[in-house]
Formats: structure tokens, sequence, C-alpha cells
């Protein structure tokens, strides 16, 4: 499924954010498999995401991460500061999108 | 027994009476959170967690 830049960023957003939480909860439940399993499950998710954002749209982090193609991709906007997007239901989720 | 409740001291919070007898005292206790109810990837990134038994947003209505 493709997805254009700001949903594949929404959907980096959204794994990064549940990977971080089961992370918490491993923390203090080491032994807990499907924990576990829910993590690698979503990490190797969110692995393959930013692989493909960052072949389409250039390094997410600029160094230490990701090859950059020709010419250097990290000077090239948008910066996260300079795009903005809109949450679709009533939730102001800290973005907006300029239309 | 009792502890008399001073006026301005903001009502009791209930005291469960089914810790164990032995418990030890001056001690804080975090009950085991179970692997549970996991919201949809995006509610949790709007909700702030990805666990339901943790979401406990402030409520403005009741004071």
């Amino acid at each position: 499924m493709d997805m254009n830049r700001e949903q594949l960023m929404r959907r980096i957003q959204e794994v990064e954010f549940a990977v971080i939480d089961i992370n918490l909860y491993l923390d203090t439940h080491p032994t807990h498999q499907q924990a576990l399993m829910d993590y690698n499950k979503l990490t190797q998710e969110l692995m393959n995401l930013k692989m493909m954002y960052e072949r389409q749209y250039g390094p997410l982090t600029n160094f230490g991460y990701a090859p950059s193609q020709y010419p250097w991709q990290w000077i090239e906007s948008p910066w996260p500061w300079e795009d903005e997007y809109t949450c679709k239901e009533d939730m102001p989720c800290g973005f907006m999108k300029r239309n | 027994m009792n502890m008399p409740n001073p006026k301005n001291m903001p009502k009791q919070i209930p005291m469960p009476m089914y810790m164990p007898k032995d418990i030890k005292l001056a001690r804080a206790y975090v009950p085991n959170q179970p692997y549970e109810r996991l919201f949809p990837l995006d509610e949790a990134l709007k909700k702030g967690t990805l666990f339901a038994n943790l979401y406990q947003p402030y409520d403005r209505r009741n004071q």
C-alpha cells in the first residue's frame, strides 16, 4: 500500500510510539512473552517503514542510520517544523496542515 | 479505629482493607499492570498511552 509522505510519517510516529510504550512495559515485566513478541513485530515494522521513508524522502536522522543519495540530502527541506499536518478527527494533535 | 476527618482535610481516600496481614509498613506498593486492552496505534498516539488501563485524562467537569 503506498502512502504519501505525511501518511508514512504519521504511521512511523504511531508505530514508534507503541514501541516505546511496550519498551517501558517490558522494563518492568521482562519475562512477558506476548509483550516481547509484539515489541519485536512492531520494531520490525518500524524499521521497514523508516527504510521506505528514507529511500523516498531522505534520511530521518542526520548520521549513523541511513546512507544518503547524491547529492547530500540532509540539508533538503521540509524540516519537521516547516511541515504542518491536520488530524482528521476533531482531536488536535499538534499539527496543522497549510491548506 | 476510625481516624477523625478534620473539616479542611479532603474527603478521606478509601483505605482498601484487603491488604495482606503481614504487609510491611512504610513501603510503597504498585499493583502489577496486566498486558491487556491495548489501543489501536493511531488512537494510542492521540491518547498518549497504548494501555487503556493507564488512560486517565483530567476531567474538568467534576472538579
